[in-house]
C-alpha cells in the first residue's frame, strides 16, 4: 500500500475492555507517550491505516476478530510495526504462537505500569534499529558463520532471519558440538541488537551457590567473599542479548527468579533492595529434552512456555548430507593457513568415510579430527592414515536416519587398566546414568562440573589424535 | 487521591481481597478528572459484566468471564479473577443448572467489587 504520510510516534493501544484502555493509555500518556485507543479490529485497522503506528499494544482477544488476524494484516502492510500482544493469563500458548506469526513481544495481565513502559520502551528502541525490508534481494543460501547448504540448515537459517526482528526468546535444542552457541551468535547478529553486547553463560559449568550471583550480579558483602561489587550477566547484556546455555541444569530457585525476570525485565542483584530495569533479550540452550524436564519435575513449566517461544532445533551432522565435506573442505584450508601446511583437500576414500560416520560429537568432532590431522601432517590430501584410528574403527550409520549410535556402557572389568583410563570410565558410566547432565554427575563424584568439563575437553583431543 | 477517603474500611478490602495498593496505583496513573472517569468506567464495566452473568447464556458467560479475569487480575482484585478463570474454562462445558451455581460466587463479588467502586467514586465526588 502506498503511503503519503511518515510512520507515526504514537502508539495504537488496541484492547475492547473500556477500563483496560483507559487504565493502560493513562500510564502511557503519564509517560509521555501520545496513543490512540481502539475497541475493535476494525478501528483498528482504521487507525492504522491513518496513523502508520510503529508501536502498537494488541489485545489477542478482540470482540470481531482474533488478534492474530489484526496482527498479520498490519505486518502484512507495514512489516516493520513492532506490535507487543497483550494476553490474559491462561493464554501463554495464543501468546507464544503470536510470536511465532511475528509479534515483538507479550505482556501478560495483570501486569504493572513499569512493565508496559518497559515493552513499550523496547519496542520503540527496536524500531529505531530496524533496518527496512529490502524485498528484492534474495536471501543467500548460507548464514554466516555457519558453513553448509543442507535443507536441515536452511530450515535454521530462515527461522534466524526471520527471527531477528522481533525480541522474542529463542529456545535452541541440539545435540552436543552441534552449534548451538553459534546459533545464538547469528542470532544476536541478525538482530537489531547487535551493536549491543552478547553474553554467553554456560548454566551447567558455574555452581549452583554462584549462579544466582552470575547472572543477576551481587553488592559488595552481600555475602562471605563478595569483596567487591559485580556486575552479572543480565545487566552486562543490556541492550543485546543474554545466552543462557544449559538452561536444564538451572537450580530451581533460581528458574523462579529468571521467571520473575522475564516478567519484569528488572534485576535485583544479591544483597541490593531495590530492583534495576535493563533491556536484554534471552536466547537459552539445551542438549536435553526441555519438556521431559519440564515433566520429571527439574525445569519449571510456566519457565518453559515463557522461554520456548521460539525454538529453533540444531541438527545433528549426520542428518546435513553434504555439509560435512563442505565444512571439512573449509575447515581444513583454514586450519592449513594457520598452521603453515599445505593441504589441498580431503582424499575421496576420506570424504566417503565422513559421509558414513555417524559423528556422535558433531562439528565439534569433526573440527578436532581436522586439527589433529592438519597439525600433525603435511598434504597435500588429507588420507585416510592421517586419520585417528578409532574414527575409522566407528561403527558406520545409515545416512539420515538421525539416531546417535549407543555410547559407552557400564565399568567393565578394571584390572589392568591405568588410573587415568579407570577414572575416564568412572565419570563417562556416570554421566550416562545422569543423562548426560555434567552438574548432576559432579554431584555424585563430588568434583566441580569445571573438572567434568576440562576432563572431556581434554579426552575429545586425546580421541581426536 | 486522599487513600483515606476511599479505603478507610480496611476490613471490607480484606474480605474481598483486593490489593488496595493495586487499585489506588491505578487511579494515581492521572488528575482528579481522570480518577473520577476512570472509576466511572469501572462501575459501567462491571455492571455490563454482572449483567451479561445474569444472561447465563453459556458463550456469553465464558467470554464476560475472560473479560472480567483481565480486569479483575488488573485492579488487584485477584479472588475474583481467580473465580472468573474458573468460570471461563468451565462455562461452555456444564449444565445450565451448574452453570448457575458456578455463576453464583462471581456474581457476588462482582456486587463486592461493584460496592468498593461505589465508594470510591463517593469519595472522588467529595469537595
Amino acid at each position: 500500500m502506498k503511503h503519503e504520510s511518515l510512520p507515526s510516534d504514537t502508539i495504537l493501544l488496541i484492547e475492547d475492555t473500556p477500563s483496560l484502555q483507559m487504565i493502560y493509555a493513562s500510564a502511557l500518556k503519564r509517560a509521555g507517550y501520545t496513543v490512540v485507543t481502539c475497541g475493535t479490529a476494525a478501528e483498528a485497522m482504521a487507525e492504522f491505516q491513518r496513523l502508520r503506528a510503529q508501536v502498537v499494544l494488541l489485545d489477542l482477544m478482540l470482540p470481531d476478530r482474533t488478534g492474530l488476524e489484526v496482527m498479520q494484516d498490519f505486518l502484512a502492510m507495514e512489516p516493520q510495526t513492532c506490535i507487543t500482544v497483550i494476553t490474559a493469563n491462561g493464554s501463554i500458548n495464543k501468546a507464544v504462537e503470536m510470536m511465532r506469526a511475528g509479534a515483538h513481544e507479550f505482556l501478560v495481565k495483570p501486569f504493572d505500569d513499569q512493565r508496559l513502559l518497559a515493552a513499550v520502551d523496547n519496542a520503540r528502541r527496536s524500531v529505531r534499529h530496524r533496518v527496512p525490508v529490502k524485498p528484492e534481494a534474495a536471501e543467500p543460501m548460507v548464514l554466516p558463520p555457519f558453513i553448509g547448504r543442507s535443507r536441515a540448515m536452511q530450515s535454521v537459517y530462515d527461522k534466524i532471519r526471520s527471527v531477528a526482528r522481533s525480541m522474542a526468546t529463542v529456545f535452541i535444542t541440539g545435540e552436543s558440538g552441534t552449534g548451538k552457541e553459534l546459533c545464538a551468535e547469528a542470532v544476536h547478529k541478525t538482530s537489531s541488537r547487535a551493536r549491543g553486547p552478547f553474553i554467553a553463560l554456560n548454566c551447567g559449568a558455574i555452581p549452583v551457590d554462584l549462579l544466582e550471583s552470575e547472572v543477576f550480579g551481587h553488592l559488595r558483602g552481600s555475602f562471605t567473599g563478595a569483596i567487591s561489587d559485580k556486575i552479572g550477566a543480565a545487566a552486562a547484556a543490556d541492550g543485546g542479548t543474554l545466552f543462557l546455555d544449559e538452561i536444564c541444569e538451572m537450580d530451581l530457585n533460581l528458574q523462579t527468579k529468571l521467571l520473575r525476570f522475564l516478567q519484569t525485565s528488572t534485576i535485583t542483584p544479591v544483597g541490593a533492595t531495590k530492583p534495576r530495569k535493563v533491556n536484554v533479550r534471552i536466547i537459552c540452550a539445551t542438549n536435553r529434552n526441555p519438556l521431559e524436564e519440564v515433566r520429571c519435575g527439574n525445569f519449571r513449566e510456566d519457565l518453559y512456555y515463557r522461554l520456548h517461544v521460539v525454538p529453533i532445533h540444531m541438527p545433528p551432522l549426520r542428518v546435513r548430507g553434504e555439509d560435512v565435506i563442505e565444512i571439512a573442505d573449509k575447515m581444513v584450508a583454514k586450519m592449513a593457513e594457520e598452521e603453515g601446511h599445505v593441504f589441498l583437500g580431503l582424499d575421496p576414500r576420506v570424504r566417503d568415510l565422513f559421509r558414513s560416520l555417524p559423528w556422535p560429537g558433531n562439528v565439534r568432532q569433526l573440527i578436532n579430527v581436522l586439527r589433529n590431522v592438519v597439525v600433525l601432517n603435511d598434504g597435500p590430501l588429507v588420507t585416510p592414515d592421517m586419520l585417528p584410528p578409532d574414527l575409522q574403527s566407528e561403527p558406520r550409520t545409515e545416512r539420515l536416519n538421525g539416531t546417535a549410535p549407543p555410547t559407552g556402557s557400564g565399568l567393565g572389568d578394571l584390572a589392568g587398566r591405568t588410573l587415568a583410563q579407570i577414572e575416564r570410565m568412572v565419570i563417562e558410566d556416570t554421566l550416562q546414568r545422569h543423562g548426560g547432565s555434567v552438574p548432576r554427575a559432579a554431584r555424585e563424584l563430588d568434583v566441580s562440573a569445571s573438572t567434568i568439563y576440562r576432563k572431556l575437553e581434554a579426552w575429545a583431543k586425546l580421541d581426536a589424535g | 487521591m486522599n487513600k483515606n477517603l476511599v479505603f478507610d474500611d480496611s476490613s471490607a478490602l480484606f474480605a474481598l481481597n483486593i490489593d488496595e495498593s493495586v487499585l489506588s496505583g491505578i487511579f494515581e496513573f492521572g488528575d482528579e478528572e481522570m480518577r473520577i472517569e476512570l472509576c466511572n468506567q469501572l462501575l459501567d464495566d462491571y455492571r455490563r459484566m454482572a449483567a451479561a452473568l445474569d444472561g447465563g447464556e453459556p458463550v456469553i458467560v465464558a467470554k464476560v468471564a475472560h473479560e472480567l479475569k483481565g480486569l479483575s487480575s488488573t485492579i488487584g482484585a485477584q479472588r475474583l479473577a481467580d473465580l472468573a478463570e474458573t468460570l471461563h474454562t468451565t462455562a461452555e462445558r456444564v449444565s445450565p443448572s451448574a452453570l448457575s451455581v458456578l455463576t453464583l460466587p462471581v456474581r457476588q463479588e462482582v456486587d463486592a467489587v461493584l460496592s468498593l467502586l461505589e465508594t470510591c467514586a463517593k469519595a472522588f465526588r467529595r469537595p
